[in-house]
């Protein structure tokens, strides 16, 4: 493996329609010693603004360390990467910049709070990017109010009194009263009951379809991403394997099942469908699937 | 129910309340419901599904099972033994092992083995039956290859299977996972739902708290709770398909479930609260083609 560094600027061909720009990134963890790992193979790929994109993949396929090159957390190694305009082959990018930009919710994010109040804990990021202290708590009010919580009623609470799911709820806060453009969520609705699933992807589909934030959400469940996503980029061993809309994907059954993912519910019932030549309109969930099966039914007696 | 009445009740409880104390911010004691009034029997050999939101009250219901948490009011008996009898704890810890959510937080030693000889040892078990107990429990989830290993180099599903051999190691009649599967991937998930299948046809009671329906599916018996109470016990059919109780408790039937009952309702010919989506699709394909 060469040890060289390989790291190229990205081209200025780079629309500004574009959010997320990869040219054969490749990383490697312990990249100086002999026994270093590779992560990541030759990563190429584009992700236009506001585009709703799954990442899958088995443990250790490499998802969490791309998207942690996504706001520089991973520092680029060979090929290029650009974000936002950012050009990560610079020695030294607007890192600051960059990662309000780049809102980064990780796993289990309730884990990670740590002040006082409600309001405090919020006001984190704002402080830290340098927010006129003016304005914090409009824009912790304007945060907590978007993820569903009432503002006068939580902001002087200590966050650990909440529940699970407002908790989660507060830390999501934190990461968008920055505004970010591009919203990263590894695995944002683990360890929740249904109904705060619900709530969780109710809050990312509103923040992607209304005020167009490009959402990269890392996820375990198959049916999530079906009902959620526009696209689905699927990492194998380090590897990008397949980038296909969620309808497209899944049909590959075998393929599917045998990278251990498993085939969503919607999509196992219209390749049923489709293998007798029952070709259903684009469905997403169970209510679409019902709602074009009564519209056949109907037509076909018409 | 008349399957049941022939088997033995393994663990009791009688109206048993627990309520957490916590301070308001005038500093005057609250009482904080965490299970308040139940009342249910589990029996043995019994694969048992507890489900309900977050904050409902299956945690600490499970805390009360080997007497991690003693019931402020009521009873909780295992085998016949009072939770709150301290003569007895030892014996109700023995009978009932628990594993967590997060695996990481669940080790106590840097090799496999070691880790899983940890329960039998402080109960003081000869060192040559440690051994044997080890390397059974190890067989029993399917990781004697692992023995050796350090636990932190292991996945998610393999730690997790780790952890119940831990359990096992104490040789309990009673397996409760409080919510084990929450943190694993797909693959880890069904490696842990199969060890604890496996280990039911052995006999052992398994009581399973989960938020994911599909693995409710293969319990013989669901208890749904909400805020502290048990609101709902039966099949796992017979829950799915009173949508009026999952609407109130925040749950969803599995969506082959779902969609088979809508379906069926709209006056398709399928067969209504079908698990299995390819044959509902089946069904779907020769209505159709009618």
């Amino acid at each position: 493996m060469p040890r060289a560094k390989k790291i190229v600027p990205t081209p200025s061909v780079v629309e500004p329609n574009v959010a997320i720009y990869a040219d054969k990134l490749t990383f490697s963890y312990n990249a100086k010693s002999t026994s270093g790992k590779r992560a990541l193979t030759d990563i190429s790929l584009t992700i236009n603004r506001g585009e709703f994109v799954a990442l899958v993949g088995h443990t250790g396929s490499g998802k969490s360390t791309f998207v942690q090159h996504l706001n520089a957390l991973m520092r680029l190694q060979q090929g290029s990467l650009n974000v936002l305009g950012h050009d990560l082959a610079q020695k030294k990018p607007n890192l600051m910049q960059l990662r309000k930009q780049v809102g980064m919710v990780f796993q289990y994010p309730e884990y990670q709070l740590f002040a006082d109040t409600v309001l405090e804990d919020v006001c984190f990021g704002p402080k830290n990017f340098g927010v006129p202290a003016s304005e914090h708590e409009q824009l912790a009010k304007k945060a907590i109010e978007l993820v569903g919580l009432d503002f006068e009623e939580v902001k002087n609470k200590s966050p650990f009194d909440l529940s699970g799911g407002e908790k989660r709820r507060v830390a999501f806060a934190g990461v968008l009263v920055s505004e970010p453009q591009i919203l990263v969520l590894d695995e944002p609705t683990a360890g929740l009951d249904p109904q705060g699933k619900k709530e969780i992807l109710q809050l990312v589909r509103k923040l992607n379809k209304e005020q167009g934030v490009t959402v990269i959400m890392v996820s375990h469940d198959m049916n999530e991403v079906y009902e959620n996503a526009d696209r689905v980029i699927v990492f194998r061993d380090g590897c990008l394997v397949y980038d296909l809309p969620p309808q497209q994907l899944f049909r590959l059954e075998n393929e599917i099942e045998d990278m251990n993912l498993e085939v969503p519910q919607v999509a196992a019932f219209c390749n049923v469908l489709e293998q007798a030549g029952i070709t259903l309109p684009t469905c997403h969930n169970v209510e679409e699937v019902f709602a074009a099966l009564c519209a056949l039914k109907e037509g076909s007696n018409a | 129910m008349s399957e049941t009445t022939q088997q033995n009740v393994i663990i009791e409880l009688q109206n048993a309340t627990y309520y957490y104390k916590t301070f308001a911010e005038d500093g005057t004691a609250v009482q904080d419901i965490g299970v308040e009034g139940v009342t249910l029997s589990i029996c043995e050999g019994d694969f048992v599904a507890l489900v309900g939101h977050n904050g409902c009250g299956k945690s600490t219901l499970a805390k009360l099972l080997n007497g991690l948490l003693r019931p402020t009011n009521g009873k909780v008996l295992v085998s016949g033994m009072d939770t709150a009898d301290k003569k007895c704890i030892f014996d109700i810890r023995k009978s009932v092992g628990m594993v967590f959510q997060n695996p990481d937080n669940q080790r106590v030693a840097s090799i496999v083995e070691e880790d899983v000889a940890f329960g039998p040892e402080n109960l003081g078990v000869p060192s040559a039956e440690i051994r044997e107990r080890v390397y059974k429990a190890l067989e029993q989830v399917n990781m004697v290859e692992f023995a050796h290993s350090a636990p932190s180099r292991l996945s998610g599903g393999q730690k997790q299977r780790i952890a119940i051999a831990g359990a096992l190691a104490i040789q309990p009649k009673v397996l409760v996972l409080d919510e084990s599967t929450a943190m694993l991937d797909p693959l880890g998930r069904k490696e842990v739902l199969a060890v604890a299948h496996q280990l039911n046809k052995q006999g052992m009671t398994v009581i399973l708290i989960t938020h994911f329906m599909e693995e409710v599916l293969d319990a013989n018996k669901v208890i749904v709770m909400n805020n502290g109470h048990v609101v709902s016990q039966g099949t796992p059919m017979e829950i799915f398909t009173n949508t009026k109780l999952l609407e109130e408790v925040g749950l969803r039937a599995p969506r082959a479930v779902q969609l088979s009952h809508l379906l069926h309702q709209a006056g398709f010919a399928v067969t209504d609260n079908n698990t299995d989506i390819k044959m509902l699709g089946g069904e779907v394909c020769q209505e159709l083609k009618r």
